[in-house]
């Protein structure tokens, strides 16, 4: 069966025709809300496209930060994604909380690589001129609703 | 002929009538009805009425504001927004003139208010990218200053407003507080806002002054024609709290609408701003303050944006609107409380 083009390829020429063709015809009022179908889709392709990746890539980071790494203890390897992932916010949410991680350089870095890696995904244009880790704050605007 | 839309056609009889005895007018007669677009959380619309007699009588323009079906958490219920906003009214605050409530189930089947209709543009990005609108932007900067200012003398004790819970034990850690419950609620795990909440909670400023706060006083909740302010609109989120909490939700880095070197609110900087409100208030802006309440204006907009996503994931309210700002705002917001608060900036521990 031939899977060609794929998914997020489909996803990705359905949003074209969207944004190059049908937006244009489109009266005023209904345009905003074309926009936010364009924007879903968008959304769902990075998904397919990342095919977990970055999940993964935050399973790791938060297991090396607990020294969970696979292999050492085993536990994340015989757990799916998604609950390791949980599991492992959910410790380091309640070490922050407890105050047992205040100003931690290694938990700031890993949170910081996180909610860039998930910004990659849902809306990488505001990531365009923010500034690499390091080089603290105030470069670009949030790009907020309405 | 009257055009009357969607489920207030059901209700004419008994809306006229109450329209006619609130205005004190011999009768009162719908013209038209129709839905303004606006508020997830709130239903307006806008009511062209025929009055005859008294202070009302000719045609009047108004808008009718009642519950959409579903509503966050963190608002008021259209009874307390109404005394709040006739209590900014009072005190002089540029509002579209509050008129009547009515918490009778009998006319509309939910309660509701009206008020004079007001004109303008309040669409954030529209504000902010079109400079024939607001007139010369400083001075709107200082005009908002300024009806900051007058929002900010209404203090507690307040007869018409004690409905309003005192913060405990006081308006920063109350915020961290609240943003904490509605996290927990939520159920999934954010260690990113969770971070900046700790920063929050670790560096509050002390407890100072209290006072009516709006709390999302920002662009995008006022309104705006060709020669300046004409409404400040959205008064469901009013508490007391901190002067300083609505000058930093103004100039946070996410209500500036692309405009990130403009930092009061995407259309001036900030001097003129603080300007109208310190010369209005008497008061001294306290930028450091202001600059605590930016890290949590970007908290508390990450939280109300993942409430928003909630309800639409659990099916409460099916709105593609929603569904995209439940995903799309929080990484941003998150990214950004992180890089305000980074290790270098945790002080005293």
């Amino acid at each position: 069966m031939s899977n060609k083009p794929d998914d997020a390829t489909l996803l990705n020429l359905a949003r074209r025709v969207l944004h190059d063709d049908l937006l244009a015809d489109l009266p005023e009022a209904a345009r905003y809300r074309a926009r936010m179908v364009g924007n879903a889709m968008a959304i769902a392709a990075r998904a397919i496209t990342d095919g977990g990746h970055t999940r993964e890539a935050e399973r790791k980071a938060l297991a090396a930060l607990y020294d969970e790494a696979p292999g050492s203890t085993g536990r994340v390897d015989a757990e799916p994604l998604d609950d390791a992932v949980t599991r492992l916010n959910w410790w380091l949410t309640a070490e922050i909380r407890a105050g047992r991680r205040d100003g931690d350089a290694q938990a700031h870095a890993l949170l910081v690589e996180c909610a860039r890696a998930r910004l990659r995904l849902v809306n990488p244009k505001t990531l365009r001129g923010r500034k690499e880790q390091g080089d603290v704050h105030r470069t670009n605007p949030v790009n907020p609703k309405g | 002929m009257s055009v009357v839309e969607g489920w207030l056609a059901d209700t004419l009889p008994a809306l006229e009538s109450f329209l006619s005895k609130s205005a004190g007018a011999q009768t009162a007669r719908l013209i038209e009805a129709r839905p303004l677009s606006g508020g997830a959380i709130q239903e307006n619309w806008l009511l062209a009425v025929d009055f005859t007699g008294e202070a009302f009588d000719g045609r009047q323009a108004l808008v009718l504001r009642t519950d959409a079906p579903t509503a966050v958490a963190a608002s008021l219920s259209r009874a307390q927004e109404f005394a709040v906003h006739l209590a900014a009214w009072k005190a002089g605050v540029t509002v579209a003139e509050p008129l009547w409530l009515c918490e009778d189930p009998a006319v509309l089947g939910r309660v509701f208010y009206v008020m004079r209709r007001v004109t303008g543009e309040a669409l954030g990005r529209r504000v902010v990218a079109d400079n024939d609108l607001g007139g010369d932007r400083s001075a709107l900067a200082e005009r908002l200053g300024r009806e900051l200012a007058r929002l900010h003398t209404i203090t507690p004790p307040h007869p018409g407003l004690s409905f309003l819970e005192m913060p405990e034990p006081d308006a920063a850690h109350a915020a961290v507080t609240t943003c904490r419950v509605y996290l927990d609620a939520l159920g999934n795990p954010r260690p990113g806002l969770e971070w900046g909440l700790r920063w929050c909670e670790m560096h509050a400023p002390p407890p100072g002054e209290v006072v009516l706060v709006h709390q999302d006083f920002r662009t995008g909740n006022y309104m705006v024609d060709d020669s300046g302010l004409t409404a400040i609109l959205d008064w469901e989120f009013s508490t007391w709290g901190d002067p300083m909490s609505d000058l930093g939700w103004f100039c946070a880095k996410c209500w500036r609408f692309s405009r990130d070197d403009l930092e009061a609110g995407g259309i001036a900087t900030r001097e003129p701003f603080y300007r109208g409100y310190e010369a209005e208030s008497g008061r001294r802006v306290d930028p450091d303050r202001v600059a605590y309440w930016e890290v949590m204006a970007h908290i508390r907009w990450a939280v109300i944006a993942l409430q928003q996503g909630a309800r639409t994931a659990a099916g409460d309210e099916v709105s593609l609107e929603l569904g995209l700002t439940g995903r799309l705002f929080p990484p941003e917001l998150e990214l950004t409380v992180l890089e305000a608060t980074p290790p270098a900036n945790w002080t005293d521990i």
